[in-house]
């Protein structure tokens, strides 16, 4: 034995040197894995995808209750590539045949699995910065309404922490990259297949990382009953499980480990028993009211002669609304326009878990107590306005509403109303000028509408009727927006009392109008008229 | 002499084909069909035919392994050529492969859902197209990347190709709903179009190219084992 061969006696290096080995490695795997071609390739198309330009008018109009939950998929998506990311640096030193070298360093297999543990810290304060952004620019919409959840927005980045320390796990059980790759594919069958589409079983719906709730229209914050705080302590539970888990395998099998994985199996159970015991009974007697009678839940307020009910999150739109009623107020003559009318806001939220989420629902408000309700409260025939706002799309529906309101004198009666007549022509008229936007609306309902006719839904999603007209009326609104807007408006005044008197022809209303309507067919003869 | 060839190799291919990520893949994908009859969980038509997809991506992703072989660096110098080397590890993976589909198909026959109405011959394009690419994207690693392990490289190719083709605009989507208006369209065209694509770019990057990069240069030379592997 010489200088050279003499084995060390010393064979731990100190604490202190082993944690900032750890550090160093950390650091260094932490860098690897934000430049991992996958991850970064994900974070980009992300980061894309949410400052491109456009989208859909609503985005001006953000509800931040839904808002936050919809921040968790596209953090999926990063989280997946971190998972492979992950896996990979991993299982780098056996991909290059280097695992030999690490034997001659201060750390053991398990402390590097800590260092790669630490190496995701910076990834997940990444997008949580990411969500962060998301969450203040919606804040900055002058649209924007109700209440965001911290818990709801701390679950995307908590997906990714979680998927991330599925790959390193997965790293150290299987020494093959075959496994990341296919771990993916049973996240994306748990979220995008049994997570959207199973019914029946809730309980095991919630168990997917990811559970979605989506179809329906926002609800006021107080009748949402996801349970996001639930959610994210199971996976809190399961970040620490699988990450202690890893640490296990690789040879760390302290009691302080041992404890910290048997710790976070209770926490990960209690999680999971706790978010499947559904909504709670005064929940659902809220939900119940909301949609029933909600005039005990909202705040009215008086623009002009018209006067707006809204869940107290939802009154910042009502300037919005009052700007589209008056539009159509405009256009009718005095002693019309001046006539009292509401508006009151509907929710469906007697089902699911958060609303509305999985189908069935009633098309219009049979065995709901809307009309007395409405008596009661002192607003007769309330016109409904929804939980989302922005766009010619919502603005015609609500146009349409108050149009048929002001011409008929009743709200649409029959769940959707085919109106026959020279009315009908005149409420699909108003509603298209009532604001800037509205034709435009009717255009792009239009265009992903099929059938024949047109139709204009309700403005609260279905939970109101809908105006349809065949193609005969129709054919005169269209010749009516060929014709200059003074001109048409003029007429429409001037003729108020012969185109709003019950059975008036759509023949006749196109001669008031001045334009022609063209002869009935036979498709017309089969629309069942109310 | 080919014949002879193909004759002497097929036993030792069907020995080294990477029989763990092609077993792994192909059990993941029946659990997952099998799932909702086993639970019993009821699932809309619509998400039975997404469900059946991801089986097939599953199955993708275990053929992305195909063409790994942990001695590709002592097969590099032989003068049988690398197209025939692949194909004989495509063609033994052929009549698994279908055995297999036939089999996804029926366990999600089985599904509480109505399964029956399944549409299986577009499904099977669609499987066939995944695998195609996943197989062309493995030969592609092992022409430009070197190496010989192409599935670590080729199984995330082809998810980020599954997702891209589901997340695009509706307009360029191949994974389009079943009852979507362009479903035969895409089918005819879009899928097959891909599958063809596939074989194309299996076929070209099989072929063994007849120059050299020097050992120093690319991102092959960096290997443990240097890049006079299996070129």
């Amino acid at each position: 034995m010489n200088a050279l061969t003499a084995v060390r006696e010393t064979v731990d290096a100190p604490a202190a040197n082993r944690r900032r080995a750890v550090l160093a490695l950390a650091r260094f795997e932490a860098g690897r894995l934000l430049l991992h071609p996958l991850v970064f390739t994900a974070a980009v198309v992300y980061s894309v995808w949410l400052l491109w330009p456009g989208g859909s008018p609503q985005e001006s109009f953000p509800v931040l209750q839904d808002m936050d939950r919809e921040t968790q998929i596209g953090l999926e998506l990063i989280g997946l590539a971190a998972l492979v990311g992950a896996n990979g640096a991993v299982l780098r030193s056996r991909r290059h045949g280097t695992e030999a070298h690490f034997g001659t360093l201060v750390l053991r297999p398990w402390q590097r699995t800590c260092a790669h543990l630490l190496s995701l810290v910076p990834l997940v304060l990444l997008t949580a910065a990411v969500v962060a952004a998301q969450l203040v620019r919606a804040l900055t919409r002058p649209g924007v309404v109700g209440h965001a959840s911290v818990n709801e927005l701390a679950t995307g980045p908590a997906l990714v922490l979680l998927f991330a320390v599925v790959g390193v796990l997965l790293g150290r059980v299987f020494r093959s990259s075959f496994a990341a790759p296919l771990a993916v594919v049973v996240v994306i069958a748990l979220t995008f297949v049994f997570g959207v589409g199973a019914s029946g079983a809730e309980g095991f719906r919630r168990l997917s990382p990811l559970a979605f709730d989506e179809g329906g229209m926002p609800l006021p914050s107080h009748l949402m009953g996801r349970p996001a705080g639930w959610h994210l302590l199971y996976l809190a539970g399961l970040v620490t499980l699988t990450g202690a888990g890893a640490v296990l395998v690789s040879g760390g099998r302290s009691a302080a480990v041992k404890a910290t994985a048997f710790g976070a199996l209770a926490v990960c159970s209690v999680g999971a028993v706790l978010q499947s015991l559904g909504p709670s009974d005064a929940l659902r007697a809220a939900r119940e009211e909301a949609t029933d009678r909600p005039s005990s839940m909202q705040e009215c307020h008086r623009r002009g002669p018209t006067t707006y009910c809204a869940f107290p999150e939802f009154t910042p739109w009502t300037d919005e609304w009052d700007t589209v009623v008056r539009g159509v107020r405009g256009l009718a003559p005095d002693g019309v326009k001046e006539r009292r009318l509401y508006v009151r806001q509907r929710v469906f939220a007697t089902d699911g878990p958060s609303g509305p989420g999985s189908g069935t629902r009633p098309a219009v408000p049979s065995g709901l107590h809307w009309a007395e309700d409405d008596r009661a409260a002192g607003t007769p025939d309330a016109i409904a306005a929804g939980t989302a706002w922005g766009g010619g799309e919502k603005e015609i529906a609500l146009a349409a509403a108050v149009a048929h309101q002001l011409v008929m004198g009743h709200g649409p009666r029959a769940s959707s109303a085919v109106m026959c007549d020279g009315r009908g022509v005149l409420v699909f008229w108003l509603a298209t000028q009532a604001t800037e936007h509205t034709e435009g609306g009717l255009h792009s309902i239009l265009a992903h509408s099929f059938g024949g006719g047109a139709s204009i839904p309700s403005p609260a999603d279905g939970l109101s009727a809908g105006l349809v007209l065949r193609d005969h009326e129709y054919a005169v609104v269209r010749a009516l927006l060929d014709r200059p807007r003074a001109e048409a408006g003029a007429r429409v005044k001037a003729e108020w009392g012969q185109l709003t008197a019950e059975g008036v022809s759509t023949e006749r209303a196109a001669e008031l109008l001045g334009v022609k309507a063209p002869p009935l067919t036979d498709d017309d003869r089969q629309w069942g008229c109310q | 002499m080919i014949r002879a060839l193909v004759v002497a190799l097929l036993a030792p291919t069907w020995r080294t084909l990477p029989w763990a990520p092609l077993a792994a893949g192909g059990t993941l994908g029946l659990a997952l069909v099998g799932a909702p009859a086993l639970l019993p969980l009821t699932l809309p038509p619509v998400v039975l035919v997404d469900l059946v997809r991801v089986a097939a991506l599953s199955g993708a992703l275990g053929a992305a392994f195909l063409l790994d072989d942990p001695a590709g660096h002592t097969t590099g110098a032989v003068p049988t050529p690398r197209l025939l080397r692949h194909s004989l590890r495509t063609a033994l993976l052929l009549p698994l492969a279908a055995g297999w589909w036939v089999a996804v198909l029926a366990v999600a026959r089985l599904a509480p859902a109505s399964g029956a109405g399944l549409p299986y011959g577009a499904l099977t394009v669609e499987a066939a197209a995944l695998t195609a690419c996943s197989v062309a994207c493995a030969a592609g690693v092992l022409r430009w990347g070197g190496g010989t392990a192409a599935g670590s490289t080729a199984g995330p190719a082809v998810i980020v190709l599954s997702a891209s083709l589901a997340a695009v605009p509706h307009r360029y989507r191949l994974f389009v709903a079943v009852d979507d208006p362009h479903w035969a369209d895409v089918h005819r065209y879009g899928w097959a179009g891909l599958l063809a694509a596939a074989v194309c770019g299996w076929f070209a990057w099989s072929l063994q190219p007849t120059t050299r990069r020097p050992v120093s240069g690319g991102f092959g030379g960096r290997r443990a084992f240097g890049a006079a592997g299996s070129r």
